[in-house]
């Protein structure tokens, strides 16, 4: 089988994407079950996900079970496979995909919806659930899964939550119906099986006629519940990760510290599909880090997390893990640090004279519009983080901010050029003229996009034109020659937006932009919203509309069967505190803003 | 931490190692290095670097039987120990097949290789004649052809300096190769001593050719 890769190995660019082989792949010959792990991007992203790493060991860990990856191919290796009919394979074994017993999709943003369809039909199959029969079972999990509705056609199930108990769950399913009746047996059966476990949806046995809520049928559950992983410090952390060869976006170990987060920022879909915060105890992650850097020769180690200077036992940690040290060019890193002194004097700890970046994310100009989204965080804050990174040597800040938000005016624009202006005032006063006249500061924009199962689920995404609009408010207010500004992507926030609210209706759009061409929809250089735009209209739907379609708060939504454990009536109560500008408290503070998501033996798990 | 040896390793890149690029080759032997827990020496700086040194760089699409890597280390390690360590961490296809320990001022294997020698398999029949005209246009010279099967082996030499990528597609060219399978290998790489090839790794012994033959002539037809 493998020798079918090799004749286009050759004309494509790096075929090291293509090869596998790395340190520590696991390569299965008998398995009664396999499972072949796809991420909808090129490998380079897709390696660097740490749910994929941890599902990969969690199932080839188990005798009878085969774990196996696939990645999206670049276009030159998808033209060269369209035009030798060469099947879409899995690293490991070679063998095409079509041939597995599961593919397991990976949603991560919505941008990769196209290369999903692509995946599916380059693997030979049908792109409709409905037109295929008998194995595999095409399923899908991550955070986009938590609006199925656009992809809902494309797939059999939807995986709902935290994936490590339940995969195994759904595969042992899988060989049920596999040894009773064959691999080409009615799937029927099958998927009615799989929707009586908790956390899958499958979207076949929910009706839709133009309308919401969905109606469940066939005895599938009214609502399908997000599975929840309870003593996270227990749950498995990848001892032996892949290595690969390429270098890719995050090139070092990673340990995640911490799931969920605590602040309940308003725009963060994050901050609410991961509650409640759990977090690992220092030991834990310190003996983790060994065993990691033990079986993969790296120098490098992350410590993941939402918030990760939130993390109770951050300081006993981070000298866990720096004690490791074995080489001199051992490095820790922190990434989604507060915008604080203490955060800055963490980040200090770890960086030694290493003082390379320093990012902070204050994300709105105004104290006003933090209270809105519920930042936690004031413009003395952050004036004192970034006057403490400057004072302790870095010479250079990177800042992240979002446009659009609701109630955005004018002002909250103008006003992340007059905060960076203070920033650089402050400096000149604390370092002297000459000094600060050697910092610089990036400053990195991009557009709120509404996100179902945020409080801002029912919030407007603003225009193209507003978006313009605002960039050149903003352009105009920050000419300082030490301040770099960088923009997101106007126009493919647009599609993003969509497609995170949108429901089956956008199903034909997304084949449409898929037979149009749009692949790699995350990646500027790709993105076409003509392409879209016509895909939306040769389908019926607006796509600008649909993604500044404003939802009423008494509009069934297209996720309304999805329930991700914190209720909708927080939700919106947490919207309607928005607008009135109040803050909600953080989870940590003691007192409780009764979201819902503990319950059943789910709580927080917060180490002191 | 003072450097205190160099240790040469001999290493194969065999199956899909092929399609890997020199960095990631060279990114690979650091984490193999690391995780067979070798003493390896390290640059100053803030971003210090292991002293890892390969071979000139081999074609992505080209796998080898001989491939080399300086490491520079900070302890002594007997070279049979270090051997078996990092095979031990490396994942297939990436095999050390013998080491050394060197003179830490022994020239590097960049300044020192001067010779290459290549092995092209093509799954045809090609005459002697017009193999010996391709080599020819491209200043290579013939060292074996070997026929099995419908299969025809070309061992063929150059200095390290040509541009094989260039080479290749010549040799397709004139011998109307570009739809043929083929696979292309380094089999061999030479330090001259005193007007003898001489392997790498082997660089205070009499050079041997690939049969095990001590090799005292150049086999190199002067026209570099």
């Amino acid at each position: 089988m493998k020798d079918d890769l090799q004749p286009l190995l050759p004309k494509v660019r790096r075929p090291g994407r293509y090869i596998g082989g790395e340190l520590n792949q696991v390569v299965k010959k008998e398995a009664g079950v396999r499972i072949a792990l796809a991420f909808p991007d090129v490998y380079e992203v897709g390696m660097s996900n740490l749910g994929l790493q941890i599902l990969y060991e969690v199932i080839n860990d188990l005798p009878d079970f085969g774990c196996e990856r696939v990645f999206a191919p670049w276009p030159d290796m998808e033209a060269q496979m369209r035009q030798t009919r060469t099947p879409l394979t899995a690293l490991e074994s070679a063998r095409p995909i079509s041939e597995f017993d599961l593919i397991g999709f990976s949603l991560q943003y919505e941008l990769t919806f196209t290369n999903v369809l692509n995946m599916i039909e380059l693997a030979g199959l049908p792109l409709l659930a409905a037109e295929r029969a008998g194995l595999p079972i095409v399923i899908a999990g991550g955070p986009c899964a938590f609006n199925p509705e656009p992809m809902a056609l494309f797939f059999d199930a939807v995986f709902i939550g935290e994936a490590e108990e339940a995969i195994v769950e759904i595969m042992e399913s899988v060989r049920e119906f596999k040894e009773e009746h064959g691999r080409n047996a009615d799937r029927n059966k099958l998927l009615a099986a799989l929707s009586r476990i908790d956390g899958v949806y499958v979207p076949g046995l929910y009706s839709w006629t133009g309308g919401y809520p969905l109606v469940s049928q066939d005895g599938a559950p009214a609502t399908v519940k997000r599975r929840v992983i309870t003593d996270f410090d227990k749950a498995p952390i990848p001892k032996r990760p892949l290595v690969p060869f390429l270098e890719t976006v995050h090139d070092r170990c990673v340990i995640e510290i911490m799931r969920g987060c605590t602040r309940g920022c308003r725009f963060c879909q994050a901050g609410v599909i991961y509650r409640p915060a759990r977090e690992r105890a220092a030991a834990t992650i310190g003996a983790a880090a060994k065993t990691q850097i033990k079986n993969t020769g790296y120098e490098e180690i992350s410590l993941a997390s939402l918030s990760a200077t939130d993390h109770s036992e951050i300081t006993a940690a981070l000298q866990e893990v720096r004690e490791i040290g074995f080489s001199p060019a051992w490095r820790v890193s922190l990434p989604s640090m507060r915008t604080d002194k203490f955060s800055v004097e963490i980040a200090e700890k770890i960086a030694g004279a290493r003082k390379t970046g320093l990012t902070f994310a204050p994300e709105a100009g105004t104290d006003r519009l933090r209270r809105v989204i519920n930042k936690g965080l004031t413009e003395e804050d952050a004036l004192n983080a970034a006057k403490k990174a400057f004072s302790s040597g870095w010479t250079r800040i990177k800042l992240y901010f979002m446009i659009g938000l609701p109630t955005e005016t004018d002002e909250d624009v103008s006003a992340i050029a007059l905060l960076i202006n203070k920033i650089l005032e402050a400096a000149r006063l604390d370092l002297g003229a000459k000094a600060a006249k050697r910092l610089k500061i990036a400053v990195s924009v991009s557009s709120f996009v509404p996100k179902a199962h945020s409080p801002f689920q029912w919030a407007t995404m603003i225009t193209p034109k507003e978006i313009a609009g605002r960039q050149a408010l903003l352009r105009g207010d920050l000419r300082s020659r030490q301040v770099e500004l960088k923009w997101h992507e106007a126009a493919s926030s647009q599609v993003e937006a969509a497609l995170a609210r949108g429901g089956r209706e956008m199903a034909p759009v997304i084949a449409k932009a898929y037979e149009l061409g749009a692949r790699f929809d995350g990646w500027s250089d790709h993105f076409s919203f003509e392409t879209w735009r016509r895909a939306g209209v040769e389908a019926g739907i607006d796509i600008d509309q649909a993604a500044k379609r404003k939802i009423e708060p008494d509009d069934a939504l297209p996720w309304d069967h999805i329930d991700c454990g914190v209720t909708k009536a927080w939700l919106a109560k947490e919207y309607e505190r928005s607008l009135d500008e109040i803050e909600t408290v953080d989870c940590r503070s003691g007192s409780c803003s009764q979201c819902g998501v503990c319950k059943d033996g789910i709580k927080m798990e917060i180490r002191s | 931490m003072a450097d205190i040896m160099k240790l040469r390793l001999k290493f194969a890149e065999a199956g899909d190692m092929r399609w890997l690029s020199h960095l990631e080759i060279t990114r690979a032997w650091r984490r193999i290095v690391s995780r067979a827990g070798l003493p390896v020496a390290y640059s100053e700086g803030f971003s210090p670097h292991p002293k890892i040194a390969l071979s000139p760089a081999l074609a992505v699409g080209v796998g080898s039987e001989a491939e080399y890597a300086d490491i520079v280390l900070s302890d002594h390690v007997p070279a049979g120990e270090a051997l078996d360590r990092v095979n031990f961490c490396a994942p297939m296809g990436l095999r050390a097949v013998a080491a050394r320990a060197m003179d830490l001022r022994a020239p590097t294997l960049g300044s020192s290789i001067k010779i290459v020698d290549y092995r092209l398999v093509v799954a045809r029949e090609l005459p002697e004649a017009d193999i010996a005209t391709a080599l020819n246009s491209i200043s290579a010279s013939l060292l074996r052809v070997e026929h099995g099967g419908k299969r025809t082996a070309v061992i063929f030499r150059l200095p390290v300096e040509a541009k094989l990528n260039t080479l290749i597609l010549s040799i397709e060219e004139s011998l109307e190769l570009q739809s043929t399978l083929r696979t292309i290998d380094r089999v061999a790489q030479w330090v001259l001593v005193d007007d003898s090839l001489v392997d790498p790794i082997d660089l205070d012994r009499p050079g041997m050719d690939e049969n095990g033959k001590a090799q005292r002539d150049i086999n190199f037809d002067g026209r570099i």
